[in-house]
């Protein structure tokens, strides 16, 4: 036991040392928030230029555009003109941006004209004048019910059980704890499973495992290793998750809506019940793969089709959002290497049935032990082979032996 | 000799089964996730006509306030059944008669507040949210079926005309997001993935020889920068052959999925296609012999990894802002994007196949980018002597920065 912890705290020791590792546990998350400030940055900069319209409906009154409640269609000037000519020739001057054309017997006749200086109309401009629309149409009723038909109904979707209740409006934010988990915690295994394969190949590569294998036996050798890699990834996982506690625990203090998020306790339970053996799973491939190739670079390329097989529900997350029930989602969740990443993914968009969480995990715990009981197995057999593959026939007759008793 | 080096790398690259795996692969890779997109894009929320003939089991609702007296014209019982009581609703949907059902507050008016029981919980599925009932409720509180439809959709189709091409209309935008943009996508990508994986095959060509030790007999007979011109040259054509692959796969695909395929009703104009030339040429060259000098300064190929993705950031950034260049194609960050010589050959070409440029911006970044291009090869071409190409120290900053700093003193 004590040799397998001292080969544990050496592979932990030799990664964790690494400027690579440094700069992809602190790079990634800021990356992440470099990436998201940007794009709000983007969103909110940029002033929408002016909108011009030629409304012969009199719809659109000289008081209708100051009872807008749309924040973003409030900050934009509109501008009236008399006839189409007159406002062409404004925005032929670069007075407005875009002009709108009102048909004479709007709301009967919807089918409205745009004229733009180039290019196609900005989708700021045309919210922004549907919300001007809305308030023409709401002005001609009551204070009370004109802003009640202004603003669509905020809808609350609530689950037949009652076990669930989201705020349609504010839906994204549930959507975008279980994503943004799954995806930093399958970054996080890909990466620190890439550190395994290449812990089991060096010393394949340089020899060195001759020597160590006269006073380590290869199941303290593969265990060691894993346990030193999982290390790492439960240090990447700790440092990530404490940033994104502190982002919330900032955020909440000005963004209302985080405030009012409730700790996803179940999804955690869900997350740690799914990752463990996912990993585990992932570790004990990469094992496999080093062992059975004679060098790093040639298991690479494997490793890659590998890591594929476990992003897969990336692919596929608008089919999973729009259906979250269907048979893909369903196939998906019960595949043992994407059930982990489907599993989150559904969280948000429905409740996954109790069956198919059971079934999901016993499936994946399942072949997680299959490959985990292989995994020193097969490193045995090929930890001394130089020069050449494992063949898949090999590593089954290793198997088989195996099985016969472990003499490991 | 240089031409023996050039036909050597060409052919054992072409020969190699990973490249024509990853040459095959991208484009359907890519293809599927288009494929996705697009249909995904399909699945924005229905419109109002559409919500007006819902399939499947209909939604009901349950009024507390009595605020909707009457169902306005196409919407009938059958398609929102209505029920006196939450229980009686909960009833019908534990038997299958409905989907789910809202229910509207007695004081709706004031609050704005409905709540959807779902039997199946979907919060994120399109049309979850969908306008039926928010067409219901306008009409209740309007009485005029034309206004309650304009609430619910103010502007279903606007017929867009642009000045600067009176004549030909610029395309009616639908209530989507607008027409998805295939071509500055497609230029973006290729010229991403053309650029890094050349120049990945270049690097490691270097550091392979420098790993298994031939580039000590290569340099009895060949001088260093006749080498680089070699390899260069040659990988070169190897991305050129990527290209044609990939392109020419991707007109037959079109073709065979929209009939004939006209390049200038897709965008692609002469120009287009010679920007896009130049641009890939120079790019290519730049970052090229900046990557072939780095891999005679890594000791193997595994530490060449984390150096190449530095490098090839400029490129990446790119990548990541694609909205911006596509959408906001006049923006700042757009234009910064496109004249920085080293994200130009992605970032202008992309901002050429979305939309109209200024003559003298594609000038400019190309001039810069010639520029850098020209410094780049002369660097590179000191860093790869035979001094850098022989030794197997590892490399670390401070020598990339020595190794830099004599390479410009030297010249």
């Amino acid at each position: 036991m004590t040799k397998l912890l001292r080969v544990a705290r050496y592979e932990y020791l030799r990664f964790i040392k690494r400027k690579s590792l440094l700069l992809a546990i602190l790079g990634v998350p800021l990356l992440l928030v470099l990436i998201v400030l940007v794009g709000v940055l983007i969103a909110r900069g940029g002033e929408e230029p002016a909108v011009g319209y030629v409304d012969p409906s009199g719809l659109l009154g000289p008081t209708v555009a100051a009872t807008i409640r749309d924040d973003a269609a409030r900050a934009t000037e509109f501008r009236s003109y008399a006839s189409v000519e007159a406002g062409r020739a404004a925005l032929r001057g670069g007075e407005i941006g875009s002009l709108f054309v009102v048909p004479a017997d709007y709301p009967e006749d919807r089918s409205l004209r745009a004229f733009t200086a180039q290019g196609d109309l900005s989708t700021g401009a045309r919210s922004a004048f549907a919300a001007f629309l809305e308030a023409g149409l709401a002005a001609r009723y009551p204070p009370a019910v004109a802003d009640r038909l202004m603003q669509a109904p905020d809808v609350t979707v609530r689950a037949a059980d009652g076990s669930r209740e989201i705020d349609a409006a504010s839906a994204f934010l549930y959507f975008l704890v279980p994503f943004a988990a799954g995806i930093l915690f399958t970054i996080a295994a890909v990466s620190s499973a890439g550190y395994l394969l290449q812990a089991v190949s060096d010393e394949k590569e340089n020899r060195t495992v001759e020597i160590l294998a006269t006073s380590v036996s290869p199941f303290q050798l593969v265990a060691g290793k894993a346990l030193g890699v999982i290390g790492i990834a439960a240090t990447q996982l700790a440092v990530w998750g404490l940033g994104l506690v502190a982002a919330f625990a900032i955020g909440a203090r000005y963004i209302e809506t985080l405030a009012r998020l409730p700790v996803p306790w179940s999804l955690l339970g869900v997350v740690l019940a799914f990752f463990v053996p996912a990993y585990l799973l992932l570790a004990a491939i990469m094992i496999c793969l080093g062992a059975a190739f004679p060098e790093y670079r040639q298991s690479q390329q494997v490793v890659g089709l590998v890591n594929i097989l476990f992003f897969v529900p990336l692919f596929f997350v608008m089919f999973i959002f729009s259906d979250p029930n269907g048979p893909l989602a369903v196939a998906l969740t019960l595949f043992p290497t994407t059930s982990f990443l489907t599993v989150l993914l559904r969280w948000s968009a429905t409740t996954v049935p109790v069956w198919q969480l059971a079934l999901a995990w016993v499936l994946l715990a399942a072949t997680g032990a299959a490959f985990v009981w292989a995994a020193p197995r097969i490193f045995r057999a090929g930890m001394l082979r130089y020069g050449q593959r494992l063949s898949l026939a090999a590593a089954w007759r290793t198997l088989r032996a195996g099985r016969r008793g472990p003499s490991a | 000799m240089t031409r023996l080096i050039a036909v050597f790398e060409f052919r054992s690259a072409v020969a190699k089964r990973s490249f024509w795996l990853v040459t095959i692969l991208f484009p359907v890779l890519i293809l599927a996730l288009s494929l996705g997109t697009t249909l995904a894009g399909d699945m924005g929320a229905p419109s109002l006509e559409e919500a007006l003939a819902p399939s499947g089991a209909p939604r009901g609702y349950v009024d507390e306030g009595g605020l909707i007296r009457e169902l306005p014209p196409g919407v009938t019982a059958d398609t929102l059944p209505s029920f006196a009581t939450v229980g009686e609703a909960e009833a019908a949907l534990g038997r299958g008669e409905v989907s789910g059902f809202y229910i509207i507050p007695a004081d709706y008016v004031e609050s704005g507040e409905l709540t959807l029981v779902q039997g199946e919980f979907t919060p994120l599925s399109p049309d979850t949210g969908g306008p039926l009932m928010e067409y219901v409720v306008a009409y209740a509180l309007t009485g005029d079926v034309a206004t309650a439809a304009a609430l619910v959709e103010p502007t279903p189709d606007v017929e867009v005309t642009a000045l600067a091409g009176e004549g030909e209309p610029a395309g009616a935008a639908g209530d989507g997001a607008g027409s998805f943009q295939l071509v500055p996508f497609a230029v973006l990508f290729v010229l991403f993935f053309v650029i890094t994986t050349s120049g990945g095959y270049l690097l490691q060509s270097v550091t392979r020889e420098k790993e298994n030790r031939t580039a000590e007999v290569l340099l009895v007979t060949v001088r260093p920068r006749q080498l680089m011109l070699g390899k260069v040259v040659g990988l070169g054509g190897v991305a050129l052959v990527q290209i044609a692959v990939w392109v020419g796969g991707g007109l037959l695909v079109l073709s065979e999925v929209t009939g004939m395929v006209d390049l200038g009703e897709l965008g692609v104009s002469g120009w287009l296609l010679f920007w896009l030339l130049a641009f890939l040429l120079l790019g290519y060259v730049a970052y090229g012999s900046i990557l072939a000098a780095l891999g005679t300064l890594v000791p193997s190929q595994r530490e060449g990894g984390q150096f190449m993705f530095v490098v090839l950031l400029p490129l990446l950034v790119p990548l990541w802002f694609n909205y911006v260049l596509i959408d906001q194609s006049d923006g700042a960050l757009a234009l910064a994007l496109s004249l920085f010589p080293l994200s130009a050959p992605v970032a202008m070409t992309t901002r050429l196949a979305a939309g109209d440029v200024p003559l003298w911006q594609p000038v400019v970044a190309l001039a810069g980018l010639a520029l850098t291009a020209y410094l780049f090869v002369l660097l590179g071409a000191r860093v790869f002597s035979a001094g850098t190409l022989l030794s197997s120290e590892s490399l670390s900053w401070q020598r990339l920065r020595s190794a830099v700093r004599t390479a410009v003193r030297t010249g």
